[in-house]
């Protein structure tokens, strides 16, 4: 016997303009806000203390900087379910609508757009039309082909869907500190795992 | 106002906290009969996991139906679930109705603070694949969750 | 008229350098374009001096008498222009300075090549100084950007060149 959580719809957030407002008020009234150049720089110093510890191989500094996502965005979630009482979503298309209109609204203050969809409806982008990360921020010119400085995103994101039982694969495609016209974020739903059972049930 | 026992069971099935207030010690070892806990664990946990599994199969499927609260002649079992699988679970005595709002303060203001925001301390409970599907053990231990779960419900108990 | 703009850092290491002309108009005389350096280098010292009056003697005319030392105490970065604080056969020598001791300095030469002193215009090259400013913290906020080393960005030299071509060179 499976319980199944991942079709239930919720009758709270059903449209789109109160699951806004509702995401607006969280932000108002329960999120403690700090100085957005403090958050700013204190990014900017972890990504480039990396550079300089990994001797510029971006491609390490992009994995570090995942990892601390992911370790981030297993914790995040919680604290995002404490706040917002949200059940699981059922279906992908809501999800998305929860990470931009909700998660992004909560801990960023920005909406991401949602678009891009797979024709299967397994994959989606967000397109950061502002990006709180990376304000000030120049690539220098041997880490513009190779690092994606927001990497962190991708890693919360991968992380804080895993733990709602949504196995992701979460990428850039293009970042507009790499000269590219928009930041897409690429999330790719490779499955939906069960939620375990005890042993000796099945 | 009667608070009977506390339990938080996690995504793997295992009880990582428990707190039963009128468990007798037992006289001649003076310490808490642990095995019996661990008992009541499972047991609390299959009933649970059973009503909740039916509760999900009988509502409508565009209507959330999610398990509250489970009453027997002796004790009501409150529950919260939530969606990253965590359940926390309060037995009381029948007179009280709902404790949604008490569930919902120890999840958000006490597990997520103390637990969840202490980056030392572990979140996901089961170190190994041999401590998942309900065969861990380990449970949390911080000492601001004990002292703030002791402060909060120590009231409530009788 | 042309001038020539540098960022000279703490240690006196120079952190940015442009030449601003106007096909339009002059350029800098080929024999005096190698000199400009060290006409700008020669002025630091007097910058130093005035850093440390309250009421600095040669200081523009607007907003600069209370000194840069005062202006501590007061929030606006006004008191950051020094005006003109040296001259050279004709050419005006103007600093600003910031309160991170980043010194800003230029060398403002006339359109005529007559030796005629020039005459500085405090309110549009003070505007220059501070935009430039504006800018340069702004560089300062990128974690790539160490502090006291030369700006390579092209996006700042961009804009600092934009700036000069609005308020300098038009």
């Amino acid at each position: 016997m499976s319980a199944s959580t991942n079709s239930v719809p919720n009758s709270s957030t059903g449209s789109k303009k109160s699951l806004k407002a509702f995401s607006d008020d969280i932000w108002k009234n329960k999120t403690a806000k700090i100085n957005a150049e403090l958050f700013t720089l204190t990014y900017g110093s972890i990504v480039s203390q990396l550079c300089t510890d990994y001797e510029r191989d971006f491609v390490k500094v992009n994995n570090q900087l995942f990892l601390m996502g992911y370790n981030i965005g297993m914790r995040l979630i919680e604290d995002f379910l404490a706040r917002t009482a949200l059940p699981r979503c059922e279906s992908l298309a809501k999800t998305s609508e929860v990470v931009s209109k909700c998660a992004f609204k909560i801990f960023l203050n920005v909406t991401p757009q949602v678009g891009n969809w797979s024709s299967s409806q397994d994959a989606f982008s967000l397109f950061l039309d502002e990006n709180p990360l990376s304000d000030f921020v120049e690539l220098p010119m041997d880490a513009a082909k190779e690092l994606w400085y927001s990497n962190i995103l991708c890693g919360v994101l991968k992380g804080a869907l895993e733990m709602v039982q949504m196995d992701c694969d979460v990428f850039f495609t293009s970042d507009v500190l790499k000269g590219d016209q928009t930041t897409e974020l690429r999330v790719k739903l490779n499955r939906v795992l069960k939620d375990e059972i005890p042993a000796g049930e099945d | 106002m009667a608070i009977y026992s506390f339990w938080i069971f996690d995504r793997h099935c295992n009880c990582i906290f428990d707190r039963e207030w009128t468990l007798k010690t037992n006289p001649s070892s003076g310490t808490t009969n642990s095995k019996l806990n661990e008992d009541t664990a499972k047991l609390l946990y299959g009933m649970i996991f059973s009503l909740r599994s039916i509760s999900q199969k009988l509502g409508s499927l565009d209507s959330f139906n999610e398990i509250r609260t489970i009453a027997t002649a002796k004790y009501r079992a409150h529950i919260l679930c939530t969606a990253s699988g965590l359940w926390f679970v309060l037995l009381s005595d029948l007179k009280q109705e709902d404790l949604s709002q008490v569930l919902r303060y120890l999840y958000s203001e006490i597990y997520v603070k103390t637990v969840v925001y202490n980056w030392l301390s572990p979140v996901d409970f089961a170190e190994t694949a041999n401590e998942k599907r309900g065969q861990g053990f380990r449970k949390i231990r911080n000492r601001q969750f004990l002292l703030a779960v002791e402060q909060f419900l120590g009231p409530m108990v009788n | 008229m042309p001038c020539y703009f540098a960022i000279i850092g703490a240690k006196d290491n120079p952190i940015y350098e442009a030449e601003f002309t106007n096909p339009h108009l002059n350029q800098f005389p080929p024999e005096l374009k190698e000199l400009n350096p060290f006409i700008l280098h020669a002025s630091l010292d007097i910058l130093e001096d005035l850093q440390w009056q309250t009421h600095p003697q040669s200081g523009a005319h607007s907003g600069t008498n209370s000194g840069f030392l005062r202006s501590r105490h007061s929030s606006s970065n006004s008191n950051c222009y020094l005006g003109k604080i040296d001259h050279f056969y004709g050419l005006a020598i103007t600093g600003y300075l910031s309160y991170g001791n980043m010194k800003f300095v230029m060398v403002h030469s006339g359109n005529a090549n007559n030796g005629s002193p020039v005459v500085v215009d405090d309110v549009s090259v003070k505007s220059f100084y501070q935009e430039v400013h504006e800018l340069y913290v702004k560089t300062l906020m990128n974690p790539f950007y160490t502090l006291n080393e030369p700006i390579t960005s092209p996006v700042f030299d961009g804009r600092v060149r934009a700036l000069a071509k609005k308020l300098l060179t038009k």
